[in-house]
């Protein structure tokens, strides 16, 4: 307490505040050049692909391969995938599961093994001496997996819960939701497994799944740091240059709802109402994705957007409103935006969030919020190409969607080359308010009268 | 934090790596990390690290004030405060910090911990000088009105309903357990805030806040990446050199009275499908040999798959699919000045009693007590740790180097400890670990934590 007086006291010597003409900022200076570490990407006879990419300063090397399946290749059991993934790590090749996780640690690293929609990635983050034990490990683990049914129930439970924690999560039921409308019955509809599912699950199952779904011509491994490039590809040779080819994945196209759904969920007594609006939009792969991705980045891609700006810094109906463009690899993406907003302040706060829509897509952009946009654009992907992780995320994602070899190097021109007539025709063809599905998961006893009375959702049709 | 989820996960995602440079063949190497650190006539302590291998610099003002220190009356206020800092200054309108940073290409945020609040920015390197500027801005013109204070509560209140109240296992364990586990308020309170102490904060309140704590001498500015020395000096000088210098606030008595006899809390939580236990003991204090030894004592124990406990209670037993922890839950053994705890927390199902998790731990933490490590179980807690460091160096954003430098100026004023780290662990003998184990994870030493599961309630749709 007696800190407090004393600051008080403080405050009264200092009472007037200082008169003080506006000082403008000092400028940016002249921007230094960046060229991206140049890599080197080849083929081995069995159509494994390889990239290396020298990065980095420190001794460190990351080695991830990635593998084109995932949850694409669920079939009937949601998250087969990612039971697979997980029982790569139960031992491989003359290691138990004990013997890995020992191993990857005395190499600086952990083993991480994880399942997407469209692809399922097996990496470890090692110290450069180690480089070549590493490829060593992850050739175990994806060619001489060992499949232990003794673990297989314990893995079982462990799915059942992370599923029953990510469905108490308002998120998680939203995202779950928002999926189904989108995608139906394709396994992007299917984000989480359903304990009949997973305990249909059998060993063959996960077996089968490795059988079919791994092969060196649907797989990419990608190295990146510091490291002896002729003993890595050696190493890459002897390791993985006999692995089978697998046969081609499967193509699944999807095609997402258009529908203008309004999906209420009950969650009584929820100080929050989550928010989960989108609709299906074009891939990387279509010209105009760019003008697409800075109207989404206006909108709410930043700390900066408007909808940021005006939900949360002017409203403060939220911590945040977020948007973003997640694509899948079938040439398809969805626009999604994402906020959990104060409840009673939900109807006033959807009214707003069309309202922003409907600005983007008739107003004219202001040069000055274009360039401010593009410069987070290209200044971020610069800070991403700066790791070896961001720069391996950045190269997975050109080949999962196919982007030419330059599209990473003339990103930020690309991103420049943007007008602002350009990014409102991106907004006004493909952010239609009257195609796209919002979920709304809160206390609906509170919320539905108003909700049903709301202009912004006139037409809708409410499930 | 000041930011929502998605930029923290943007953060995380850019932190793994390292910055590009011609490849070269590699060499174990110690980790080498250029420190240079002086003050300024006010106090302000000053860390430049550089490194040129990417056209970026990372910028950080650390101030000593945190979660522990914030005003008794008045919890939650130190990270209210926080989010005024993004709010007016003398030369700046709202706003348009952020947009000096993000527009120029950067990313930002501020956080609130323990013992520190920071502010940082990654950018381009030619934004360089707004982004001193700003920080000088922040330190030396913060404008206060009501209605930016009326507007951070309410986003205040937001982020608490989003991460805690609206969320299963919100407040697990990271707000429930340092309540449970001390006894002295410092460290005992909740420091997300009670919503009647959010709402009551003044004006008043925040501008004694600021005048006590936003002072150069009680600060440390970090410069980390690309920049040239002698000009940055002098810009630095001419944004920071003109503050009034003033004494930094004294550290009120945190400490914490020696632990003798279990602690225990239980809390339900209505939205959990499944209970959940989380243990947890006082560290020794920072910089002495049984912290170090504390150090490896986590990494043997808790960190990676590799872990002890994970292959007990995760592999073996078959509790739990992760088992989450380590030294200071909001950060990591270096960057929080204690009283620490380090804690373990698992989510299992509801067939299996929190006392046969607690019997398998206490059997794990015996076996520490009682046989030496093997030298080879030592050596790999070590590498662990050293490539965590090379990490640290070579990230893309360098947040992580930025924490540690400033945690170091701020606590121990030496920031070139970092290049000593790995040699204090290498001084650790098995002997002493074991009886660090001893001295402190005894089972009178131990706090738990039981989160009931009540959220049996699915979510419906009509």
């Amino acid at each position: 307490m007696r800190r407090h007086l004393t600051a008080w006291i403080a405050l009264a010597a200092l009472g007037v505040g200082p008169v003080v003409a506006r000082e403008a900022p000092p400028p940016v200076g002249p921007p230094r050049p960046f060229q991206l570490p140049v890599n080197s990407t080849f083929e081995l006879d069995n159509g494994l692909s390889v990239t290396l990419v020298p990065a980095g300063a420190v001794p460190k090397v990351s080695i991830v391969l990635a593998l084109r399946t995932g949850n694409i290749a669920d079939g009937a059991k949601t998250g087969l995938a990612d039971l697979t993934a997980a029982m790569l790590k139960e031992g491989a090749g003359s290691h138990n599961a004990a013997a890995l996780s020992r191993l990857a640690a005395d190499m600086g690293g952990a083993l991480e093994a994880s399942a997407g929609a469209d692809e399922t990635t097996i990496a470890v983050d090692v110290l450069s001496e180690r480089a070549s034990d590493a490829i060593a490990l992850i050739a175990d683990v994806v060619r001489r997996p060992r499949l232990p049914e003794n673990e297989l129930a314990r893995l079982k439970s462990d799915l059942a819960r992370q599923a029953a924690i990510a469905r108490s999560q308002a998120q998680g039921v939203a995202g779950d939701a928002f999926a189904h409308l989108l995608w139906g019955e394709h396994p992007y509809g299917r984000t989480l497994p359903t304990e009949a599912g997973i305990a249909s699950m059998t060993i063959a199952d996960v077996r089968g799944f490795v059988a079919r779904e791994f092969g060196a011509a649907r797989a990419h491994l990608y190295i990146a740091g510091r490291f002896d490039s002729d003993a890595v590809t050696r190493a890459i040779r002897a390791q993985f240059g006999d692995w089978a080819r697998g046969a081609p994945p499967a193509r699944l196209p999807a095609t997402g709802s258009r529908e203008r759904i309004v999906k209420l969920i009950d969650r009584p007594g929820a100080q929050q109402t989550t928010l989960l609006l989108g609709l299906p939009v074009p891939g990387p792969m279509t010209p105009g994705f760019m003008s697409l991705s800075l109207a989404n980045a206006v909108l709410g891609g930043s700390l900066l957007s408007r909808l940021n700006l005006n939900l949360r810094e002017e409203k403060g109906w939220t911590y945040g409103v977020h948007t973003q463009i997640a694509p899948f690899a079938a040439g398809t993406a969805s626009w999604v935006l994402e906020t959990d907003i104060n409840a009673p302040d939900t109807a006033p706060a959807i009214s707003e969030i069309f309202r922003e829509l409907e600005r983007l897509r008739t107003e004219p952009l202001p040069a000055e919020e274009l360039r401010a946009t593009q410069n987070f654009r290209a200044g971020n992907f610069l800070i991403g190409a700066s790791g070896r992780g961001g720069l391996i995320a950045q190269l997975a994602f050109c080949d999962l969607q196919n982007l030419p070899a330059d599209w990473l190097t003339n990103y930020a021109a690309h991103v420049y080359a943007v007008t602002p007539e350009q990014l409102e025709n991106a907004a006004a063809s493909y952010l239609d308010p009257n195609a796209m599905t919002l979920v709304i998961v809160g206390d609906l006893a509170k919320l539905r009268p108003a909700l049903v009375a709301l202009p912004a959702l006139k037409g809708a049709s409410f499930q | 934090m000041r930011t929502s989820w998605w930029i923290g996960w943007l953060l995380a995602t850019l932190c793994a790596g390292a910055a590009p440079l011609a490849a070269s063949t590699p060499t174990p190497a110690e980790i080498s990390v250029p420190v240079e650190y002086y003050r300024l006539a006010n106090g302000l302590r000053v860390v430049l690290s550089h490194d040129p291998t990417a056209p970026t610099v990372t910028v950080a003002m650390y101030y000593h004030v945190g979660f522990r220190t914030e005003p008794r009356n008045r919890t939650g206020f130190a990270h209210l405060f926080e989010h005024l800092m993004f709010e007016e200054t003398t030369n700046l309108p709202k706003g348009e910090a952020d947009k000096l940073i993000n527009g120029n290409g950067g990313v930002g945020n501020g956080s609130t911990r323990f013992d520190f609040t920071n502010y940082y920015e990654v950018v381009p390197s030619n934004a360089l000088e707004p982004v001193l500027w700003v920080e000088a801005e922040r330190m030396r013109g913060l404008v206060l009105s009501e209605a930016s204070l009326a507007n951070q509560k309410d986003v205040v209140k937001n982020e608490v309903r989003v991460n805690v109240l609206n969320r299963p296992y919100g407040a697990f364990p990271w707000i429930d357990l340092p309540q449970a586990a001390n006894r002295n308020w410092y460290n005992a309170h909740n420091f997300y805030g009670e919503f009647a102490d959010i709402d009551a904060a003044t004006l008043g309140d925040v501008r004694a806040f600021y005048d006590s704590y936003y002072v150069p001498a009680n600060a440390v500015l970090v410069v980390a990446g690309d920049f040239e020395r002698a000009p940055l000096r002098a810009s630095i000088e001419r944004y920071f050199g003109a503050l009034p210098a003033r004494a930094a606030p004294a550290r009120p008595e945190v400490g914490e009275a020696p632990q003798t006899t279990a602690r225990s809390a239980t809390r339900t939580d209505a939205l959990a499908p499944r209970p959940a236990l989380a243990f947890g003991y006082h560290v020794p204090p920072r910089n002495t040999p049984a912290w170090y030894a504390f150090g490896l004592i986590d990494q043997i124990l808790l960190q990676g798959e590799d872990s002890r406990l994970w292959q007990r209670l995760v592999k073996e037993r078959g509790y739990t699919d992760a088992v989450d922890g380590g030294i200071n839950l909001l950060g990591n053994m270096f960057d929080d000045e204690g009283p620490t705890l380090w804690a373990g927390s698992l989510v299992h199902d509801p067939g299996v009693a929190d006392d046969r998790i607690l019997a398998d731990v206490d059997q794990v933490i015996g076996r520490l007590q009682t046989e030496l490590v093997a030298p080879a179980e030592l050596e790999r807690a070590i590498t662990k740790i050293r490539s965590a460091l090379y990490d640290v160096a070579g990230s893309a954003t360098r947040f992580g180097l930025v924490d540690l430098l400033a945690s170091f100026a701020l606590f121990d004023d030496d920031p070139a400890r970092i290049n000593r780290l790995e040699a204090e662990f290498r001084r650790v003998t098995p002997e002493l670990l074991r009886q660090t184990a001893r001295d402190y994870l005894a089972p009178a030493q131990r706090t738990t934590l039981h989160l009931g599961a009540g959220g049996t309630r699915p979510a419906k749709t009509p």
